[in-house]
This record gives structure tokens, sequence and C-alpha cells, in this order.
């Protein structure tokens, strides 16, 4: 408990390993997804970012890795800042092997090549451009599935295998931080429970900071220690894990607790109260 | 206020949202559209005979766009046999115009015997897609072509064959403006043919397979069926096509027919806008004027500078522009001539307010 | 039998021309997903590099080469920086159709600037026959055979044992996946399409060593599309068996049958072929198939 208040302090305080001030993302030149957005990932830190769909999750973390070519988006505003370096003008390749690795959704699994061509793909983010033979025997032990499959085409494998044949292979590219665009979409809820687990230990054991959106946001708070929650393009509330778990509105909407009359957050007062700061 | 209503968007009533021309039943929009058409019935008289000569073909190629429009455009199937089709409808004129047949009955059983063949190709457009499909209809190309290099007796192989002219109950066209008045009447009824496929649930049909064959097939819509329709028709309108082109050039070859000419016909659908009637109109219009823009220029140029020697490559000079058209087009304007249309009515229908 | 072993083996010797040719555009298309219809026509334009460098400007043979071969790659770079590049996200269509264009633009260049004459560059092997297994084989096939072979076997090992060879599928799969995987597309574009021109105008010059050198080098250059797609369009091993078997099957035909057709039954019987393999096994004998979800 101490632990995860004394760690959303030092995000405060210590220099953020993600920086993301006031980002926009306008789509097709018209449409407006992500309206100025910031954010800040602490090295070691676990963040979570909930949100409705279409509030724009998704662009902002395009935006952050520049992966916005093939869907005619482009960045208008802002900025973002890995380790320090301002990451304008950079290529999605580049800021991979910087150490920031982005899992987007639907895991990012190559259907064409065999588990292990997917697997030793990570070499390329590498420093040393290779694999080396016992991490890769490590980490394939690790996730026993991915081992009895190791010679077959990433498209045979069910879902959730692909998400965990991911997450392989971001360990294997040794980033200093992940990014997950809803790691858990269309897992059932053991296999939610186990790659959580897996993302903990991950967090905890080789210090990655880790920056995860997430509709179920029960299993995210657990192991999330700060949290941000979107809507249509901004940011509307943010806080430390505990106070977002004790807040009677994201209890609502995210949570599920006290069923029954599901207001839209836009009338909520302390929304309109931020919203008039804010905007 | 019904005069500024030409570039409206918005339908009131059920009428506006049934026209196959938006606007027709406005009475200015009538008026202008008049106005058009007595434009184009004049121009033979205006005009001399090369223009004539030129739009009498741009005619020709707009027919064979609008069926490649259908087939590529609105079903998705790549096809480079397109010229084949023209090919075979041209050589069933001049058969069948030897022995004397009115081409009233000649131009349409043409068009048949191509859509015949079109029914042929689709069958392997079952199992193929995109590439693939270009490939197969590559190996058609191929195989057609050596067939009316060989077959002497019918085709009178490399050398070509003689089309006599058309005629009817004694009343041969002979001249361009003959055949202007023919090919228009052709081009327009074929217009309003494929305009109006589109509105029907075989235009939807093959709209669906285009961009989602697997879903479109799982919604009740058979693909076979449509994809066999829109060779058909498509093949159909190419022999139609070939058959006016063979009729005009009295002298046919398989060089007429070369795979420059379907790369030439999907360009045409491409630069004028994939999908689209009006596109494929306006591209073959374009594309089959640029060669003879390029060649006037070509001549202009080896008279200021004979010793250049630019008028023997003529041929290349044209050549070298139509690919660098082609790649232009693609490269900033993927979307055709029809964006420019459409970006320049929005333009008019938000003046002043546009930016 | 003779007539049959010296078919048999002429054939092989065409094939592995377009083996080679083929995979140069294999490699395009395993690289960026781009179906190159222009490749024929690097493939002549690369050979008429390869006669200015050595007949124009006179250099000897040993330069002209890789002088033509460098320029092509140089060619093929810039192909894909200032044509392709843009073309990033567009549909299938656009892309075949651009390179069409492409070819077509090649070609008129090339015609306007050498002329529609046949030119005759210096043979770079010496002419006439030795006797291979009993039959009289020229000797410019056997040449063939070997560079071709050589040049083969150091382009698989390049593209199978190395990291390159599987940043460039990455890429010809999934791009964005690629890109966050840290492998630079641009690069892999580049490359790709550098090496493609390279191995177009080696495949070029062989040709030109065969057949001579005319505008119809282009239709020839074709013949690698029969060749690629028969072993499978993403498959190396697929292409060099697709192109030895096209070139023996060419050279069957226009022993056996062109007699019997009056000429021109070459260039068919390599489309048949084609067409044949595309409706029984449309990805090749080796290539694999797409994994299509709704």
């Amino acid at each position: 408990m101490n632990i995860k208040l004394v760690e959303s302090k030092t995000a405060e305080v210590l220099q953020p390993l993600l920086d993301v001030r006031n980002l926009e993302v306008v789509y097709h030149d018209v449409v407006f997804a992500v309206k100025g957005v910031s954010l800040k990932v602490a090295p070691n830190q676990v963040v979570a970012l909930f949100g409705p769909n279409g509030a724009g999750k998704t662009s902002l973390v395009r935006g952050i890795s520049r992966l916005l070519q093939s869907t005619d988006a482009e960045i208008q505003n802002g900025s973002v800042h890995f380790d320090g370096k301002d990451l304008n003008g950079l290529a999605s390749h580049d800021i991979a092997r910087r150490g920031l690795y982005q899992i987007p959704e639907g895991g990012n699994v190559i259907k064409e090549l065999t588990v292990r061509e997917n697997l030793l793909l990570s070499q390329f983010c590498r420093d040393d451009r290779r694999v080396p033979d016992e991490e890769y025997a490590r980490v394939i032990d690790r996730f026993s599935i991915l081992k009895k499959r190791e010679y077959q085409l990433g498209g045979y494998l069910s879902g959730g295998e692909q998400q965990m044949l991911s997450m392989a292979k971001a360990l294997l590219a040794k980033p200093r931080m992940l990014i997950l665009d809803e790691p858990t979409l269309g897992l059932s809820p053991i296999l939610v429970h186990e790659n959580f687990a897996a993302l903990n230990e991950i967090n905890k054991n080789l210090g990655l900071a880790i920056l995860v959106i997430e509709q179920n946001a029960r299993v995210a708070l657990d192991i999330a220690s700060y949290g941000y929650v979107m809507e249509s393009g901004r940011v509307v509330y943010d806080g430390a894990a505990d106070q977002l778990r004790g807040n009677r509105e994201i209890q609502e909407f995210y949570l599920g607790l006290e069923g029954g009359n599901r207001k839209n957050f836009r009338e909520v007062k302390h929304y309109k109260r931020r919203k008039r700061w804010l905007s | 206020m019904n005069g500024l209503n030409f570039y409206r968007n918005y339908r009131l009533n059920y009428l506006e949202d049934r026209q196959l021309i938006s606007g027709s039943h406005n009475f200015w929009m009538r008026v202008w559209m008049l106005f058009l058409f007595a434009l184009l019935v004049s121009i033979p008289f205006v005009f001399e005979s090369y223009l004539v000569y030129t739009l009498n073909l741009a005619a020709i190629s707009v027919i064979g766009a609008l069926g490649l429009n259908l087939l590529t455009g609105n079903t998705g199937q790549i096809s480079l046999a397109h010229a084949s089709f023209l090919a075979l409808g041209a050589y069933t004129t001049a058969y069948m115009a030897k022995l004397g047949i009115p081409f009233i009955l000649v131009i349409p059983i043409s068009g048949a015997v191509a859509a015949v063949a079109g029914c042929l190709i689709a069958l392997p457009s079952l199992r193929l897609k995109g590439l693939y499909l270009a490939l197969a209809t590559l190996s058609f190309y191929v195989i057609v072509d050596f067939i009316l290099r060989k077959a002497s007796s019918l085709t009178g192989g490399s050398a070509g064959t003689h089309v006599p002219q058309p005629e009817i109950f004694s009343w041969t066209i002979s001249t361009d403006r003959g055949f202007y008045f023919l090919i228009l009447t052709v081009a327009v009824i074929c217009a309003i043919f494929v305009a109006n496929l589109q509105r029907t649930w075989v235009g939807r049909a093959m709209m669906a397979v285009r961009d989602s064959d697997i879903a479109a097939e799982m919604a009740g819509i058979s693909v076979f069926q449509t994809k066999l329709m829109a060779f058909a028709l498509s093949s159909f309108l190419g022999g139609i096509a070939g058959s006016l082109l063979g009729y005009y050039l009295q002298f046919i070859n398989p060089d007429n027919f070369s795979l420059a000419v379907s790369v030439a016909y999907i360009a045409m659908i491409i630069v004028g806008g994939l999908g689209t009637v009006f596109g494929a109109i306006m591209g073959a219009i374009f594309m089959t004027i640029l060669p003879e823009l390029v060649r006037v220029g070509v001549h202009a140029i080896s008279r200021v500078y004979p010793t250049l020697d630019v008028q023997t490559k003529g041929a290349f000079v044209e050549g070298a522009v139509y690919g660098l058209v082609i790649i232009l087009f693609l490269m900033f304007k993927p979307e055709g001539m029809v964006r420019y249309w459409r970006d320049l009515m929005a333009y008019f229908r938000s003046w002043p307010f546009g930016h | 039998m003779e007539f049959f072993l010296q078919l048999m083996l002429t054939g092989i010797a065409l094939g592995s021309g377009y083996a080679l040719s083929g995979l140069g555009f294999v490699l395009i298309y395993k690289a960026t997903g781009v179906f190159n219809f222009s490749h024929g026509h690097l493939t002549m334009a690369g050979a008429y590099f390869f006669y200015m460098f050595q007949v124009q400007l006179g250099l000897p043979p040993w330069w002209s080469v890789p002088a033509a071969v460098l320029s092509m790659f140089l060619v093929g770079v810039l192909i894909e920086r200032y044509c392709l590049r843009r073309m990033i996200g567009q549909s299938v269509i656009t892309i075949i159709m651009l390179t069409i264009g492409l070819g077509t633009l090649i070609r008129n260049l090339v015609g306007l600037i050498w002329g529609t004459q046949p030119q005759a560059p210096v043979p770079l092997f010496e002419p006439g026959s030795i006797m291979v297994l009993g039959a009289q084989v020229p000797r410019v096939y056997v040449w063939t055979l070997i560079v071709a072979t050589i040049l083969i076997l150091a382009f698989v090992i390049y593209f199978r044992r190395s990291s390159q060879g599987v940043a460039m599928r990455a890429v010809a799969f999934h791009q964005d996946y690629a890109s966050l995987s840290g492998i630079s597309i641009n690069r892999v574009f580049a490359l790709s399409w550098g090496l493609a021109g390279a191995m177009a105008t080696i495949s070029g010059i062989l040709m030109v060593q065969l057949v001579g050198l005319d505008l119809s080098l282009d239709a020839r250059g074709l013949s690698a599309f029969p060749a690629a797609i028969l072993g499978g369009i993403d498959s190396i091993g697929g292409v060099i068996l697709g192109g030895l078997i096209i070139g023996a099957v060419e050279s069957m035909a226009g022993g056996y049958l062109d007699p019997l057709v009056d000429g021109g039954s070459k260039e068919v019987v390599g489309y048949i072929v084609l067409l044949l393999i595309l409706m029984i096994r449309p990805y090749g004998l080796f290539g694999t198939p797409e994994v299509r979800k709704v």
C-alpha cells in the first residue's frame, strides 16, 4: 500500500521517463482525436489509461510512437519527451530502438512469420542486434505454449497466445518502457489475470515502466500506481490509484459498482468544474 | 433562388433523390443539359475533321472505359485483358460485316461474343484476387493475341483484316460526321445504362464484392454470379467499343489491341476516378486527347528545332508523357480527375465562405 | 535424343537467367509487397546502360558490368524514394498501375535515347559451342548458367541467413508491426529496390548475350512473372525452380511446337503454364497461402 503512494508522489519529483505535453492528434485534417493531452510516466512506474471507446486513447499512444502515417493522421501540436529527449521528427522504429516499446491493440504478431521468427524480430531493438540464445530459451520456457508452437505460423495462434507472444517479444527487446494498448481485449478472465500478473512481474523484476490502456479498470488499478481518465480526447481526471479506486464517479463508470442509472460523465459535478479549468 | 440550386448537395424530396443526374428535375438544370446536348450535336458541323476524328476515338474509349470501370472500379477485379475483348468485338464485326449484316445487329452481337469470352475469364476470378487475377488476365490476353495472329484464315493473322463500312438497308456510314453520331448515340446509351446499373441491386452487389467479398457472400450475395455478371457486362461494353473501332478504322490487326491498349484503359479509369461513371468518361476523353496534344507539341518543336530529330522519336515522347501522366496522377491525385471536379464543386458550393 | 538434350540444357540455362530476374522481382514483392510490373523494363534499361558503358563510353567489360549494375541500383533506390514512398497505404490497384506507368515511362525513355535499331554490344563470352553430356550447347548458355547459379546462391545465402532478410519479410507482411519492432522501413525498401534493380541488370546483361539487345527485351524480362508465380511469389527456392521450369518449357516449345504453329509459341507457352498454375495452385509450388480473416 505505502509503496504505491510513495511512487505516485515521486512521479512529480523525479524526471519522468515519458513526458507528453499537450499532444494533439488530428485525423484526415479534420477530426480532432486528441485535444491536448498531457501525461507523465516515471521510471519503474505503472500508469493506467482509462476511457470509453473513442476517447482517443489509442490515437494518443499511436501519436507517441509515431505510428500515424497509415491512418492518415498527424500530430498537430504538443511534444513528447522520452528519457529527456524530444521525439519530434523521429520515425517509429527509432522510437522503438530508444527503448519505448509499444504493443498495439491486438498484439504485434506478424501472422505470416513463425513464432520463432516473430521473437527474433526483437533483435532490431537491442543494442547488440542479436538475441542471445539463453535469453531466447528463457523467454520461450516462461511461456510454455509458445514453446509448443515454436515453428508454427503466428496467424494460427489464438488471441490469447498472440498476446503472450507479443509480450514475449517485448521482453526480448529489452525496452525501458512498455506501452500496451488493451492487452486483455477478448481474453478470458483467467488469461487476463495471468497476463496482468506477468506485467506486474515484469515491472517489479525488470524495472520496466508501463503505460497500459485498459478497459478492465479493476485489474489495471491493481498493478498501477497512477491513472489517467480520458474522454472525448481530453484527460478529465488523473490521480493516484487509490484515489481513483475511491472516487465515486470512476467506480460508477469503470468499475461497474452501483449499477443502475449510468450517468454521462459529463453531467457529473466534478467533471464540469474541472473542465472549466482545463479548457 | 432556383438558379443557385445548381451545386446544392442536399435533396428536398424523393423526386430529387431518384434523379440519375443530380438536379435534373430542376428547370435550369434541364436548360443547361439541353445546351450541352446542342453543343455536342453541333460539334461535327463546326469543327474540322481532325478534331472530330479525335473525338470519335475518345467516344469509343469512353464506352470501353465504362466497361472496365464496371469491372475494376465497381467490382474490384483487376483486368489486363480488356484489349482482348475489344479485339474480339472488332474481329467479330469484321467477320459479320463481310457477310453483309446490318450494323444495328452486328454491334450488339459483337458485344455478346465478347461477353461470352468474358464469362470464360470469370472462372479463374473465383479463386483469384488482386494481383493473381491480374496475371491470369494477362495470360488470357497473351493467349488471345497468339490465337489472333495464328488463325489467319479467320483473322488475317498478324497482317490484319479489312472491315467494311457499317451499313443498314443500303445506307452506309462513311464520313467522320456520320460515325460521330453513331458513336455518340451508343456512348450515351451505354453511359446511362452504366450509371443506372450502379443504383440497382446488381450494382450494389458488385460494390459489396469489391469491398469485402467474404462478408458479401455471408450476406446472401452470390459472389460467383456477381463476378460473372461484372465480367460479362464489362466485356460486352468492350466488345461494342471494339466493334465501333473496327468499323471506324476500317482495317484492324492484332497490334491495335496490344497490352498497351489494356494499360491505356486502366489508366483512363484511374486518372478519371475509379468507380465513377463521370470519372470513366473524363478519364477516357483526357487520355485519348493527351497523345494527340503531345503529337501537336512534338510537331511544333520539330519545326522550331528541326535538328533535334524529334519527329521520328515522336512516338516515344508520346509514350513517355503517357507514362509520366499516369505516374503523376497516381502519386499526387490518386482519386483522379473526379476529385478535381468535386473540389471545384465544393468550392462553388461554399463560396464565398470557402477556405 | 540429342535434340532433346540440347533443348533441355539451353532451356535450363535460359531458365537460370529467368530465375535470376525473377529473384529480383520476388525480392521487391517480399520486402515491399509491391508487384513490380516494370521489372522487365528495368531489365532492359540495365542492359542498355551496360551497352552505354561498354560501347558508347568504351569501358572494358569488367568495368562496364559493375558500372551498369551500380547505376541501376541507384535507379532502383531513387524510384523507391521518390515514387513509391508516398504510395504507402494505397490500394493494390493503384500501386500496380504506378509500376505499369513507370514501366511505360522507362521503356519510352530508353527508346528515346537509344532508338529502335538493335544494338550490338561486345559479347562477353567467346562464341561457339561445347559438348555437354553429349549435346552441343553454345558457350554463352553454359556461362549464363554458371554466372546465374553463383549469383543466385549468393543471394539466397544473404537473404536467408542475414537479419536483413527477416527484416524484409517482416516489413512485407506488416509494416506497422515491423516498425514497432525497430526495423527501419525506408531502409528496407530502398535496399530491396536497389538490389532488385541490380539483379535485373545482371539478368539483362546475360540475356543480351543470349538474344541480343533491342527494344523487345522488356517483353522477355516479362517471363520473370510466370517463373515467380509458378514457384510461389514469396518463395525464393520456388522462383528458382520456377525459372528453370519455364526456361525448359519455353525451349521445348521452341524446338517442338514452333515448326507446327509457324513460330511464336515460346512466349505463349510460358503464359499458358502461368494460367494453369493460377487455376490449380495459385500460390505456386512453394508459396505460402494468405491467411485471410474477414
